[in-house]
């Protein structure tokens, strides 16, 4: 059996949407709400990320404080090193000719301040040196 | 035709499709985060998270200028993973090259091992760089702690030493190792794929205590250098110094000889590790007559100038005949200080009783600890007078039938020295954590006990310093200073006979300066000396040598003045030296110009200023620091101000003690440091 279909034109050119100002503020709240909750979680996001690389930046800045500390170290080292009284006597003997004051060889001469002794040549002239720090304090 | 599914129905079967995709994402995510959730938790806290334990740092040790003596740096120690490296025997040869191992014995290891295997501990940064250079598969490092000895041999038995897990083998080390360590800490680290950290927690390791030493390097050294040079001329067997503070008991300088550097430890014998000056015992001799004498005038049984017949150098004790080194006959009782008579000091002794001269030697300390903070102190031996036999009340009066140790032999002569109060010796002045302070501690009282009255203390003294005007001490008279001692030549005992032997001797000297306000104790001590064996002869000089630098070094006033007049003794500097260096030092000519003097002879010889020239000091017409013991503050400031004398303060309350001593001529502008307390 042949089945007949008729076609019918219809026009809605004519057809305008109505405006609906309530569906229209709804649609704006779920826009506005989905791009809050976008925000919040970007903000999480990116919060979680500087974390991270706030992190590295700590730990950089350990890494370098603990080589500096480390190096200060060694500088003391040095310097204590530097400082040994063997060393010193070594090369105040050997590379520098000198030799331990003999005992007297030092004089407290009791003459008037700025004028030399004896009228011989003045080879240095220094007041005493202020008040070695440490040490056995008084004596008794 | 055939019949087209309906659009309805292909929508479905997408819905349904879709419907099931996304319900097998599902059932995974819930597999994945409630099911699996712990074991997956647990595999990346062991991916992303590291607890690595924190070495705390070791404590420092220092002197008392705070001068570093020991401290601990983080060097690289180099480990492999044996089945990371690729050509073990190649790797081997190369470390090996560098390291001066064995590289049979390490290629061996790397090949056998299966997992982490040492190759080198603590190397050098040298090495370090060089091995990284190499960039060898599977060599990796790591950084430990090691411990370094900036000054060497200076006090190396009192410091000790450090082993290679870190831990205190001797001396101070060992004594005050649990402190010295401080406590482990930990961190957990979070790594990401790249291992890199970017967050941890930290539990912080507490460092270790660090501990200010009474010793003073620079005293150390003079002690240590006039040590050797004493048993390079007597070619003894050992020899031991020790320098205190007889105010307080700080021991100033401990040094031993033969001695060893703690930076390389393990090529010495043990027995060079250990401290003599606590540990070793000896018979001290004619040293302990000092004991004897100070109880009998202690006691009122005897008096200095008390005339005592000495039986012409002979007396019977106990049934057995003792000879004195002489045949004296009258003398009085500083006399046989002077003289050094046996037969003396015995009758001495017969006057005290064995109980009473028991007691005084407890009392100064024998037979006993002293208490000082370092391990294998040796307490001496010094038996109760229930045990003595009917001779030993004369052995123990002239320093036989008794073992003491040198740190002993010192608290006693400083207890003498300080007006009869005995101080414990102190090795140990402050302790801190952290960085050091910014200042030298302030030295401090201790409490001591009285032994002896000052008066008594006082004709000691005096009787001591006779013996080094005119007795066996003449070698110990300094310039510019008065001194006072008693030398003693002890017998060592003949291991093979038991007996007393004619050839091996203990020679000492044990001395302070200056007599009217002593600063420093010295006692030197020389075993088996070879040749000159008296210790007048051999051990007095070095207490000369030793107290004529520490005294100028500690700045302490001259109390008799340097006779004038004498020549000079110096030798010639060699112009090469000067050439090189003279821009760098100074500008002042050569010291050989216009003074040509030879050198003296004897190095005891006084000497005074060239005649080509002088260093001039004109403090003598500057400003006598007062003595500001015991005031406040404000009046110690006034005074300074009123002076014109710059003041610097450490503490509170009243002054304590100050530097330079009072007397001493300073000029306009000067510095005084003075310590307040309570």
């Amino acid at each position: 059996m042949t089945d007949f279909h008729y076609r019918q034109f219809i026009d809605n050119s004519r057809v305008v949407r109505v405006p609906d100002p309530r569906r229209r503020r709804e649609q704006r709240l779920l826009l506005a709400a989905i791009a809050c909750l976008a925000v919040l979680l970007f903000g999480y996001a990116w919060q979680n990320f500087e974390i991270i690389r706030l992190g590295y930046q700590v730990e950089n800045a350990r890494q370098t404080e603990s080589g500096l500390a480390e190096w200060n170290r060694a500088l003391r080292l040095e310097q204590a090193s530097l400082r040994d009284p063997i060393r010193i006597y070594a090369l105040a003997e050997n590379r520098l000719g000198m030799e331990s004051a003999q005992p007297g060889q030092v004089e407290a001469l009791v003459i008037p301040p700025q004028t030399p002794a004896g009228g011989g040549a003045v080879l240095a002239s220094a007041s005493r040196p202020a008040a070695v720090a440490g040490g056995v304090g008084s004596a008794r | 035709m055939r019949a087209s599914v309906p659009s309805s129905r292909r929508v479905w079967l997408l819905e349904a499709a879709l419907a099931v995709w996304v319900l097998a994402v599902l059932v995974r995510l819930f597999c994945l985060q409630v099911l699996d959730y712990h074991q997956l938790e647990s595999r990346a806290e062991r991916q992303q998270s590291r607890t690595v334990e924190v070495d705390a740092p070791r404590g420092m040790l220092l002197d008392r200028h705070l001068h570093p003596l020991a401290m601990s740096l983080q060097v690289d120690s180099v480990f492999a993973m044996a089945p990371q490296v690729e050509q073990p025997r190649q790797t081997a040869r190369r470390l090996a090259r560098i390291l001066g191992l064995d590289a049979r014995d390490l290629a061996g290891r790397l090949e056998t091992s299966r997992g982490f295997c040492w190759i080198a501990r603590k190397i050098t940064a040298e090495q370090a760089r060089r091995i990284r250079a190499l960039h060898l598969p599977g060599v990796y490092f790591e950084k430990e702690s090691k411990r370094f000895y900036p000054k060497g041999v200076l006090a190396a038995p009192v410091l000790g030493y450090v082993g290679v897990d870190g831990r205190g083998l001797g001396g101070l080390e060992l004594e005050f190792d649990r402190e010295l360590r401080g406590t482990p800490g930990q961190e957990l680290v979070e790594v990401d794929a790249r291992g890199r950290a970017y967050h941890q927690v930290e539990q912080a390791a507490q460092p270790g205590e660090s501990l200010v030493l009474t010793i003073d390097q620079n005293v150390e050294y003079i002690a240590q250098q006039e040590l050797d040079k004493a048993m390079a001329s007597t070619h003894a067997r050992r020899g031991t110094v020790i320098v205190e503070n007889p105010g307080n008991g700080q021991i100033l300088a401990i040094a031993n000889a033969p001695t060893f550097n703690p930076n390389d430890y393990n090529s010495t014998p043990l027995a060079r590790m250990t401290d003599a000056a606590i540990s070793d015992v000896y018979e001290p001799g004619s040293v302990f007559k000092l004991v004897t004498l100070s109880a009998a005038l202690d006691e009122h049984l005897a008096r200095p100038d008390e005339i005592i017949n000495c039986q012409m150098g002979s007396i019977e004790v106990g049934g057995r005949v003792i000879h004195d080194h002489a045949r004296y006959g009258l003398l009085s009782v500083s006399q046989i200080l002077v003289h050094s008579s046996d037969v003396g000091a015995i009758k001495i002794g017969l006057r005290l009783g064995d109980q009473r001269l028991y007691d005084y030697i407890r009392a100064y300390g024998f037979g006993q600890p002293t208490g000082i903070a370092l391990p294998g102190e040796s307490r001496g031996l010094v038996r109760p007078p229930q045990r003595w036999t009917k001779m030993s009340i004369g052995a123990v009066s002239m320093g036989q039938e008794i073992a003491v140790t040198p740190i002993q032999v010192a608290a006693m002569v400083s207890a003498i020295a300080d007006g009869g109060v005995y101080h414990a010796p102190r090795i140990i002045l402050d302790r801190f954590r952290g960085d050091p302070p910014p200042s030298v501690p302030s030295p401090g009282d201790t409490a001591g006990r009285r032994v002896i009255g000052a008066a008594i203390a006082a004709e000691m003294q005096a009787m001591m310093a006779q013996v080094v005007l005119q007795g066996t001490g003449r070698e110990a008279q300094l310039v510019g200073y008065t001194s006072a001692g008693k030398t003693g030549t002890a017998q060592k005992v003949d291991p093979g006979t038991h007996a007393y032997s004619a050839d091996h001797y203990v020679a000492s000297f044990a001395g302070f300066a200056p007599v009217s306000n002593p600063a420093i104790v010295i006692l030197v001590e020389l075993d088996s000396p070879q040749g000159l064996h008296e210790g007048g002869e051999v051990a007095a000089p070095v207490f000369r040598a030793i107290a004529q630098r520490v005294l100028a070094y500690l700045n302490v006033p001259h109390d008799v003045p340097v006779l004038p007049g004498l020549e000079r003794a110096h030798a010639p500097v060699p112009p090469a030296a000067l050439a090189d260096d003279s821009e760098e030092i100074s500008d002042l000519p050569p010291a050989s110009a216009g003074a040509a003097d030879p050198p003296a002879e004897t190095p005891s010889a006084p000497v005074g200023a060239a005649s080509g020239g002088a260093v001039v000091l004109d403090y003598e017409g500057g400003i006598a620091v007062p003595d500001f013991r015991g005031q406040s503050l404000r009046d110690v400031a006034e005074k300074c101000q009123a002076l014109g004398l710059e003041l610097q303060v450490q503490g509170e309350g009243a002054a304590q003690s100050q530097l330079p001593s009072p007397g001493t001529r300073m000029p306009a502008g000067g510095t005084v440091k003075v310590w307040f307390g309570t």
